[in-house]
């Protein structure tokens, strides 16, 4: 292959100024005997320094991109030092304030988020009352499908249960009125 | 204005810090003191950066309606989203790779690519050349050089994503191909290869401008 076609690339690569040491070497040996090749690599060099800010302008230390050599094509009262130094301290004073507006937004997100756990705590201290109501409905739901086959021991029992309180113990009058109950069923 | 300015900057408590004792702090030193509480350190960490985030955004922002407002305005964001990030994360434990310069550069790449995108959305015609800038007093090689600029500005425009964010991340934000490939999530060789194509674009650019 054609050794400045293969160079090519790295042309590009050291007029940006990073190259890899044996790049660097293998260009230091071509370029000397190749007058295409440094012709390249000045036309490479042009564009890129035509795109890069102009180094130790006013504008730069100003902190100001500028598409022009500073100081140059800009019309009466633009592009003074002083006023673009007080743009560059704006920027850093706005950049301040939006980040204390986030801050202040996140802290109260977060109480807002601290307030809704308290409330979801005391939900759940109060939830197990809740719960227990519950269960017994549960139970009466689940009594049908467990009546599909009728039994009456097993149906004498549920009745007289479900009319007691929990820690009473169970006598023989409470069976005998769950007979009667199971009786009266249809 | 200025009194305002000169009240506002005395309410933050924010001072320009002089390059001498900017020199003494690194990076590093700098998110440490932000994260413990010194606003003036945030200062400094945006006067320091500010120049490379807004060439770095310039490059996306140019010839879209809002312009070097539009660049301004998504610095600060870019700042503002770094730090949430670094104080977010465990940035300053993990901070072995990627400097805070890298972080901030990746995360001012993204958001210039996102609002190319979506000019591109809003405006259907390619980008045909970078905004005129108005010229005064100046002689014919000025003029010329200008020329010269404003088609390699308009080049940039128009060059493929990756390529455009190779190229802007070496010459503006001048870090090292390793760098860029880290901060783009790509290979050092893919980093040189997009930066050869994009680099012989404007070349090429320029050469179309001198004539034969």
């Amino acid at each position: 292959m054609n050794p400045c076609v293969e160079l090519d690339g790295l042309l590009a690569e050291r007029a940006s100024g990073d190259l890899a040491p044996e790049d660097q070497a293998r260009l230091d040996a071509h370029l000397p005997s190749c007058e295409r090749c440094r012709a390249e690599l000045a036309s490479y060099e042009a564009a890129l320094d035509l795109m890069r800010m102009p180094k130790g302008s006013a504008c730069r230390d100003a902190g100001v991109p500028s598409p022009l050599p500073c100081g140059v094509g800009r019309g009466p009262g633009r592009g003074a030092p002083t006023e673009r130094g007080r743009e560059h301290l704006d920027l850093a004073l706005s950049t301040l304030a939006a980040w204390k507006r986030h801050r202040s937004r996140t802290a109260r997100l977060a109480l807002g988020a601290g307030v809704l756990s308290v409330a979801a705590a005391a939900a759940l201290a109060l939830a197990p009352g809740l719960f227990e109501k519950r269960v017994p409905h549960a139970l009466e739901s689940a009594a049908p499908a467990a009546a599909a086959e009728p039994d009456v021991g097993e149906s004498v029992e549920t009745s007289a249960l479900a009319r007691r309180q929990d820690d009473e113990e169970i006598t023989s009058e409470d069976v005998a009125l769950a007979a009667l109950d199971a009786a009266e069923q249809p | 204005m200025a009194d305002a300015r000169d009240r506002a900057r005395a309410r933050s408590g924010l001072r320009l810090v002089t390059a001498a004792a900017a020199s003494e702090r690194s990076d590093e030193a700098l998110v440490r003191a932000f994260l413990a509480g010194d606003d003036e350190a945030f200062g400094e960490l945006v006067r320091r950066h500010e120049r490379t985030v807004l060439a770095l955004l310039k490059r996306y922002t140019e010839g879209s309606p809002a312009g070097s407002d539009a660049a301004r305005d998504l610095a600060q964001v870019a700042f503002v989203r770094a730090f949430q990030a670094v104080r977010r994360t465990s940035w300053l434990r993990a901070i072995g790779p990627e400097s805070f310069r890298a972080w901030l550069f990746r995360v001012a790449v993204n958001l210039g690519r996102n609002h190319a995108r979506d000019t591109r959305r809003w405006r259907r015609a390619p980008v045909e050349a970078a905004e005129a800038v108005p010229v005064w007093g100046v002689g014919t090689a000025e003029l010329e050089h200008a020329e010269r600029e404003r088609a390699v500005r308009t080049a940039v425009l128009n060059l493929p994503q990756r390529q455009r964010d190779v190229l802007t991340l070496r010459i503006d934000a001048e870090l090292s191909f390793r760098e860029i490939a880290g901060v783009l999530g790509i290979t050092e060789g893919n980093a040189r290869v997009h930066f050869h194509h994009a680099a012989r674009r404007l070349r090429d650019a320029v050469a179309r401008v001198e004539g034969p």
